[in-house]
């Protein structure tokens, strides 16, 4: 392909992908594990160490049943410059090394655990190639282990970026819906 | 303009006119830049009616430039469009005629 198409087929792709995945489910989801995480701390309930993260399940669905009928449904072929064996080949090095470090150290696994989450959730962001994800990505661990090491991380700061989040998750998703209202369902006509 | 490769009107009839119209050169970035896409999605990208999509998919499918095919994704059945090699090469074809000539007509 020549080269300035293929470099406007790659912006347009990127502009796309953007598009479908600016719904504000992600946000609302990242500030949903950040209320959760912060209530564990406060309270140290199991429930919510959980809770953070059952939800991301709910995208999937979320997604089908509000972003898909309303701006369509499209498969975008990956253009990632570093192939999904060696990403995941590197997650489970950094994941078997968290845990080893976590195991044979003595720092306890608080530490070699966010370096690994750093690690993975950088991984996920290669893998994905959008800008939000790898913001957050960069943004949630260096938040814990600023917080940490400043020893400033209280439960209430956590709930409350979590909180700041999810509004903007909310607001995004209204704008999304407004963006792109329902069509009625029409015949294509194409056989 | 340059002067080792002046601007010859005739390129210009060389130029593929299923892909020249404004309308079906749109469709053809979109499905350029993904794998496949529904109706709606090439519909809501390229800001085009229904109709005007409907009609300009078919005379794309008509070249062999487009597939369509009706598909059930998550148990809804979505009409379907992806590019065919013959339509990425008549996209990069049409891209290399018409370039040359919009660069001279900037120098």
């Amino acid at each position: 392909m020549n080269d300035k198409l293929s470099e406007q087929t790659k912006q347009l792709r990127k502009q796309y992908a953007r598009t479908f995945h600016n719904d504000g489910l992600l946000d609302f989801f990242v500030g949903w594990g950040l209320v959760s995480a912060g209530i564990y701390l406060l309270t140290s309930l199991t429930i919510f160490s959980f809770a953070g993260w059952m939800p991301i399940l709910l995208i999937a669905p979320l997604k089908k049943q509000f972003v898909i009928p309303r701006f369509g449904y499209a498969k975008f072929n990956k253009s990632a410059a570093i192939s999904r064996p060696i990403l995941i080949g590197a997650g489970a090095v950094i994941l078997i090394g968290a845990l080893l470090v976590a195991f044979l150290g003595s720092q306890g696994f608080r530490v070699p655990l966010i370096v690994a989450l750093l690690g993975l959730a950088l991984l996920f962001a290669l893998d994905k190639g959008f800008n939000r994800v790898t913001v957050y990505a960069i943004f949630i661990p260096v938040f814990f282990i600023i917080g940490f090491g400043l020893n400033v991380l209280t439960p209430a700061l956590v709930i409350l970026v979590g909180a700041v989040l999810m509004a903007l998750g909310i607001h995004l998703f209204v704008k999304f819906l407004q963006k792109y209202p329902l069509e009625p369902e029409e015949e294509d006509g194409l056989s | 303009m340059k002067e080792d490769h002046p601007l010859d009107p005739r390129e210009i009839s060389g130029l593929d006119r299923v892909v020249h119209s404004p309308t079906r050169l749109k469709i053809m970035l979109v499905l350029m830049s993904v794998e496949e896409a529904d109706f709606t999605f090439i519909s809501r990208t390229a800001d085009l009616t229904r109709g005007n999509l409907s009609a300009n998919l078919a005379k794309l499918e008509g070249a062999g430039y487009i597939n369509i095919e009706k598909k059930f994704i998550e148990r809804i059945p979505k009409t379907i469009a992806s590019i065919t090699p013959a339509g990425k090469k008549a996209l990069e074809d049409y891209s290399s005629t018409l370039g040359p000539i919009l660069d001279s007509l900037r120098k």
